[in-house]
């Protein structure tokens, strides 16, 4: 197998067999599936060009590289913008392992010849790589050896990593996380979390508003407000739009207030309502966690008519389940199930078979009752009311359960 | 109209009431407020108070008692390369928004990382035996045995890091730490001579009679490596970097940063202050801290005969938090350099690395408490000498690091920067050199 780390530093001789200079990098122009390597940078103490066309290298020896034209003819490397550096640009950094679904650090890259071409065609992330970096892999076979242990060769192939790429000016360029979009938002939760801030940034401008805040609602609350803390405020207004409002708010309550109120300046006034509605209700209680999103439909209608409505509200998953039948003030007179509403016969009054006992909680309940409640009467929705009891939103169970869970199980364990 | 509503089983542990609605508003939650503001305490100022640990009481301790306020001017040029070294430190942060070891392992390779990544365990692995050292000794003024406090420490630890909610016990051992405010108000107490004071603080003086030149280049740079530590450098930034600060925000980072330096380095001034008035009066006696009664003897002024008593609180609470946090930190950022698996949650199989380091930085640091004999300020003084030893290291890494264009752009180092950086650099390798020849040759210079 032949690695980006035997180049390094290899001697780079003429055409009449004399040292002229040692390998700085390898160049190669992404494509798919395989990058290939197009041209050379040079560490040379004559007046060489920095980087030079790989077509002026004989292939070979990889610790020893020959140049087949003179010197003299050596002329600059002209780079495109999508040749990156090898050393330089992905070594050592972090990259996305997209069938692992997870981040991991370039230990080495490997290479391959095919038709007459050097092909980037995988990355070793494991301690054989390092070894090879500090240049002990014998020893490492060695002590494999005498102890008996396999020192695992982990070798990830370059069409199943996103590479990360973040320099100020690859970020400008967008490079396109493909691979990484068509990932579950909680995957990419997860491999945003172990990324740091600048290589986060290049993955949420890559991403659609919609895919950035699912991600988003799946990220810990720290990693939340790291993020929407680093992007501007016209995107961090677009993404939190995207969220549920009980998300959305609870994400704005973290941030200083300076921040929180430029952003909500820079949503649409629909959104920014729900928004700073929710915010005025204390963290810790049913007002906080609930959301704005539910159906409410009034009485007169029958189940047909309930149900074009569904469709024309196109509810979240989350707030579909449960229909709520309010008079003109708001207040609650009963819920259906949405299992009621498609069993009941098309021409029926919702009133006549509504659920009339409702059970609702008051704004100011603590989450833990309000999550009681919902095991005891085993709901996904607890519609939350005022002191008039007028509907002000609902609880639905994935926000109850992260009440209830040990805090230790939602902690994540970066808090250096 | 109002609906009938559903009443509810009174047994139940959510009672819902006749109208169907819960009838247990939340409590008031009075210190959701002081959480909240310790919470958002910038990393500098954190990161300024864990510099105050028990290397730095013992160092500031010994160096008051031994040389009275003369080396007091020291701590000028130490404020101006705290603050420069952490400006250049949280300014990688905020705009890379990585950390130092992985910003390390980006730009040099990984030969220079398995190197930062040995000077960094070891010059941690020193300032946890001082937590240590500080531990067995806090706890052994309130009467618990050496072999009980440093296992008890230990385990404690283990068991709040790997299971526990470390968040609020890191809150509690902050404020404890708090309590070396005390220095300030009992220096106040002593009424010494203010005027001789001023003039310590601005007039340099190396002079240092009844201690050897080796002795001396010793405590100046144990006095230097306390004040700024590699760690605080490390934990600086990845505390910035979690934080998520924005490039925009910058000012206000600077900000957080000189305000922590100028409270650490004025809290550092005053305990050397307060020990050259009350463990020094007699002016230059050059007999240094050699125990925690003597260490303690300092607050006499303000707490009387709870003086021991409020010393170890301090100590304790100081020690635990930063021995908790090293080994951690440590383990973190050496394991995300090398791409090794890294957190708390993972099995040791699955990590490893991770567990290794912390366990075994943890096993390290309180065993060397448990040989009978260890000199608890010895230990204690003698590990930040260690660190100011191993800064220039990290320092050079910084400077390099705060100098790449490519990283840093427009927001790189300015000439006077570098000359600072620099010039502190070269003075704890000057120093650190006047100690090899002064152990070598000990008859060289008196």
């Amino acid at each position: 197998m032949i690695f980006l780390s035997d180049f390094l530093r290899a001697d780079v001789i003429d055409v009449g067999q004399r040292r002229v200079g040692s390998v700085r990098d390898l160049l190669v122009r992404m494509g798919d599936p395989y990058p290939v390597v197009v041209a050379l940078a040079l560490r040379s103490s004559r007046k060489l060009p920095d980087v030079i066309d790989w077509g002026a290298v004989r292939q070979g020896e990889s610790n020893e590289l020959a140049l087949n034209v003179a010197t003299t003819a050596l002329k600059e490397y002209q780079a495109t913008k999508d040749v990156i550096w090898l050393a330089r640009d992905v070594l050592d950094k972090q990259i996305v392992d997209t069938d692992g679904r997870r981040v991991v650090r370039v230990n080495d890259l490997q290479l391959q010849v095919s038709a007459g071409n050097l092909l980037l065609v995988g990355v070793d992330v494991g301690a054989r790589g390092l070894l090879r970096r500090l240049g002990a892999e014998g020893l490492g076979k060695r002590v494999s050896r005498l102890t008996g242990r396999n020192i695992p060769q982990r070798l990830i192939s370059w069409d199943a990593v996103d590479p990360v790429h973040s320099d100020e000016e690859s970020v400008k360029l967008r490079i396109s996380h493909r691979k990484l979009a068509k990932m579950h938002p909680a995957d990419i939760a997860e491999i945003v979390e172990q990324l740091g801030g600048r290589d986060r940034d290049a993955i949420f401008q890559s991403l659609d508003d919609e895919i950035a805040a699912d991600t988003l609602e799946e990220s810990s609350d720290e990693v939340q407000a790291q993020i929407i803390a680093r992007l501007d405020d016209d995107r961090a207004a677009d993404i939190l739009e995207a969220m549920a409002p009980d998300e959305a708010a609870d994400i704005l309550g973290d941030l200083p207030e300076e921040r929180r109120e430029t952003i909500i300046a820079a949503m649409e006034a629909e959104e920014a309502e729900d928004v700073e509605e929710l915010l005025s209700y204390e963290e810790d209680t049913a007002g906080g966690l609930m959301t704005t999103e539910f159906v409410a439909v009034p009485a007169g209608l029958t189940a047909e008519q309930t149900i074009d409505k569904l469709r024309e509200l196109e509810p979240d998953a989350e707030s579909i389940y449960y229909v709520y039948v309010v008079d003109d003030d708001e207040h609650l007179l009963g819920v259906l199930s949405l299992r009621d509403l498609i069993v009941a016969k098309p021409l029926t009054l919702i009133t006549d078979f509504m659920i009339e006992r409702v059970v609702a909680v008051p704004l100011d309940a603590r989450p833990e009752d309000v999550a009681a409640v919902m095991a005891k009467y085993n709901f996904l929705a607890v519609p939350v009311v005022d002191d008039d009891d007028r509907m002000q939103g609902i609880v639905t169970i994935d926000d109850a359960m992260d009440t209830v869970m040990p805090a230790a199980v939602r902690r994540r364990a970066r808090t250096l | 109209m109002k609906s009938p509503r559903q009443s509810a089983a009174g047994r139940a542990r959510a009672a819902v009431d006749r109208a169907g609605r819960l009838r247990q508003p939340a409590p008031p939650r009075r210190l959701a407020g002081l959480w909240r503001f310790l919470a958002v305490l910038g990393p500098g100022i954190i990161v300024a108070n864990a510099g105050n640990d028990a290397g730095g009481i013992f160092t500031y301790s010994n160096t008051g008692a031994r040389y009275g306020t003369s080396l007091l001017w020291a701590f000028i040029p130490i404020l101006i390369c705290l603050v420069l070294t952490q400006e250049m430190v949280a300014r990688l942060g905020t705009v890379t928004g990585k950390g130092l070891m992985d910003l390390i392992r980006e730009r040099f390779g990984v030969r220079w990382t398995l190197f930062a990544a040995v000077v960094v365990i070891v010059a941690n692995g020193g300032t946890t035996i001082a937590e240590f050292a500080g531990v067995a000794g806090g706890l052994g003024l309130l009467g618990v045995g050496r072999p009980i406090a440093v296992i008890g420490a230990a385990v404690l630890i283990g068991i709040v890091v790997l299971r526990g909610n470390r968040r609020v016990v890191e809150r509690i051992f902050l404020a404890l730490g708090l309590t070396f405010v005390s220095y300030i108000i009992t220096a106040l107490t002593v009424h010494p001579d203010w005027g001789a004071i001023g003039t310590a603080a601005v007039v340099p003086s190396l002079a240092h009679p009844g201690v050897s030149t080796g002795a001396f280049a010793v405590d100046l740079i144990a006095l230097v490596g306390t004040s700024i530590t590699p760690y605080m450098q490390l934990f600086l930034q990845s505390s910035i970097v979690d934080k998520g600060s924005r490039v925009q925000d910058l000012s206000l980072v600077r900000a957080d940063v000189v305000t922590g330096s100028i409270f650490a380095v004025v809290v550092a001034a005053f305990i050397v202050i307060t020990t050259a008035a009350t463990l020094n009066p007699g002016g230059l006696a050059g007999i240094g801290v050699s125990s925690p009664q003597q260490a303690a003897q300092a607050l006499e002024p303000l707490a009387g005969i709870h003086a021991e008593q409020l010393f170890a609180l301090g100590l304790v609470g100081a020690s635990l938090l930063a021995a908790a946090v090293l080994p951690l930190s440590t383990a973190f950022v050496v394991c995300e350099a090398f791409g090794a698996e890294r957190s708390v949650q993972s099995s040791f199989a699955d990590a490893p690395l991770f567990f290794t380091l912390f366990i075994g930085l943890l096993v390290v640091g309180a065993g060397v408490m448990l040989f009978p004999g260890v000199s608890i300020a010895g230990i204690a003084i003698g590990t930040q000498t260690l660190d100011g030893i191993l800064l220039p290291v990290l320092l050079i890494f910084i400077l390099v690091l705060a100098n790449d264009k490519r990283l840093l752009g427009e927001r790189r180092n300015g000439p006077v920067h570098n000359a600072i950086g620099i010039a502190l650099a070269g003075t704890l390798i000057l120093l650190t050199g006047v100690l090899v020849v002064a152990t070598v040759f000990p008859g060289l210079a008196g």
